[in-house]
């Protein structure tokens, strides 16, 4: 994924639940919709719709070349108790320094270990990595042995 | 029982031998009572005893047990033929003088007289219902303390007495006024039932650090609240806070570590109830913004149970269910 849609991602992400926003738009493309299937899988969104630039769809509409830039990813934010699900979102991997691990450095991430500059993973929150062109959750990858980009975490 | 049986000498011989059987409980019992003596008495002094003990008789005796504690046996005047007209000598009582008897003297007390113009008489005057409470100072002692905040909070007397209490910063501080700078006292106080509840209060006074110390004591326990700690001894996870230019950052521990933190945290965390626990702090060190900084970020903590609610997941600890510890 393009660090810099990532992190306009989660800086969205981030404004939204700042100011308790229900719903928020984000663009349709196959990373993005990876990213937030995997936070929807975590637990840290509620839902994930296909629309375009007003809402999402009532109605299943099919992307047709015709449609694609109008097309969004409507996502439905957490709150519980005042308080945003999503407490903090931040990037590992940033535009100008990547972060790569190898398949001892994931399992190690998943172990709750720090690896290099990476501080352990935190109780209640996620890393995501990027393998293979996939996104996956660091435990995921931990037990298929991937290697990749640690791209971000959430907690 | 026995007078009819025998003479008074008689039985000691008796006592010593043990073929009789109608003496036999008697003579053990005589036995047992002459063994205790020899311990203490050589054997001229031991059979001396031992007659002048067969000469008292068993009724007597008896008459004297049953009497009591207070029973005092009756002993005949030295001369028997006495008709108490006569001073017996042996019978009158000693002539004590004051300052001889120790404690117990029958005679008045000397008197006094470097002061002879004192006619030692004392005035008493009945004391009254005061008015005033008998300690009318500000400074409230921990029961008292606790007796008016049960009844203000609605929580129990005894559990707001058994509150650990810490001052942590005790300032005298300069209150400025049109006529000049006048002294102040502040105090910032930290109560905990070291089981996970916390306060933290300040107290303020112009009386003295004591009443300031009291005061904050009071706001403490009314700023008490439970914190979220993840096995009771630690938080759950790190936190980093930003407090006014206080910057902390706060790591979980595993159990047995210790608190390897600032003193400020530290007495915090033990009247919290906090064991394990690293931090650091950066920037300011402000002992008063450390503290308010802390509890505040520590109130923010939620317990783990309320994460995994929050993302729809179910905790189990790996311990007790994996390997079942």
């Amino acid at each position: 994924m393009s660090l810099v849609h990532l992190a306009n991602l989660c800086a969205h992400l981030k404004n939204c639940n700042n100011v308790r926003v229900a719903t928020t738009s984000i663009p349709y493309t196959r990373m993005h919709l990876q990213t937030v299937l995997g936070l929807h899988k975590q637990g840290f969104i509620s839902g994930i719709k296909r629309g375009s630039l007003n809402g999402p769809d009532v109605e299943p509409t099919e992307v047709t070349p015709d449609n694609i830039s109008s097309r969004r990813l409507w996502i439905d934010l957490k709150y519980r108790n005042n308080r945003s699900v999503i407490r903090d979102i931040q990037l590992i991997s940033k535009p100008g320094k990547r972060v790569n691990l190898s398949q001892e450095d994931v399992k190690a991430l998943a172990s709750g270990l720090p690896v290099r500059k990476i501080t352990p993973l935190q109780p209640a929150e996620a890393i995501f990595i990027k393998a293979d062109n996939e996104i996956y959750e660091v435990h995921e990858a931990a037990q298929r042995n991937l290697s990749g980009q640690a791209l971000f975490r959430v907690k | 029982m026995f007078k009819n049986t025998l003479g008074p000498v008689s039985i000691i011989r008796r006592c010593l031998s043990t073929s009789s059987p109608v003496l036999e409980q008697t003579s053990s019992k005589a036995n047992k009572h002459a063994k205790l003596l020899s311990k203490y008495y050589t054997p001229d002094l031991l059979k001396s005893i031992q007659i002048t003990e067969s000469l008292v008789q068993p009724e007597e005796l008896i008459s004297l047990k049953l009497a009591g504690g207070r029973a005092r046996s009756k002993v005949a005047p030295s001369n028997e033929r006495s008709d108490y007209s006569m001073s017996d000598p042996a019978w009158d009582e000693p002539i004590l003088y004051p300052n001889q008897a120790g404690s117990r003297t029958p005679y008045p007390p000397i008197p006094n007289v470097n002061s002879p113009d004192d006619t030692g008489l004392i005035l008493k005057f009945d004391k009254a219902v005061s008015d005033e409470p008998r300690n009318q100072s500000k400074i409230k002692r921990t029961s008292e303390i606790a007796k008016e905040l049960s009844k203000l909070l609605n929580m129990d007397e005894a559990y707001l007495r058994s509150l650990a209490v810490r001052p942590l910063v005790m300032r005298r501080v300069s209150h400025k006024t049109n006529k000049g700078s006048i002294p102040g006292f502040f105090a910032l106080t930290v109560v905990g039932d070291r089981n996970g509840s916390l306060g933290l209060g300040i107290g303020k006074s112009l009386d003295g650090m004591r009443v300031a110390v009291s005061k904050a004591h009071w706001n403490a326990i009314k700023n008490l609240q439970p914190l979220n700690l993840y096995e009771n001894r630690t938080i759950v996870g790190d936190f980093e806070s930003k407090f006014h230019g206080v910057k902390m950052r706060v790591r979980s521990a595993p159990e047995g570590s210790g608190l390897r933190v600032n003193h400020i945290i530290y007495e915090i965390c033990q009247a919290a109830g906090i064991k394990d626990l690293g931090a650091k702090v950066y920037k300011s060190r402000n002992p008063m913004l450390i503290a308010q900084g802390f509890v505040k970020a520590l109130g923010q903590q939620q317990s783990i149970e309320e994460l995994a609610a929050s993302r729809g997941k179910k905790i189990v600890d790996m311990r007790t269910v994996y390997y079942s510890q």
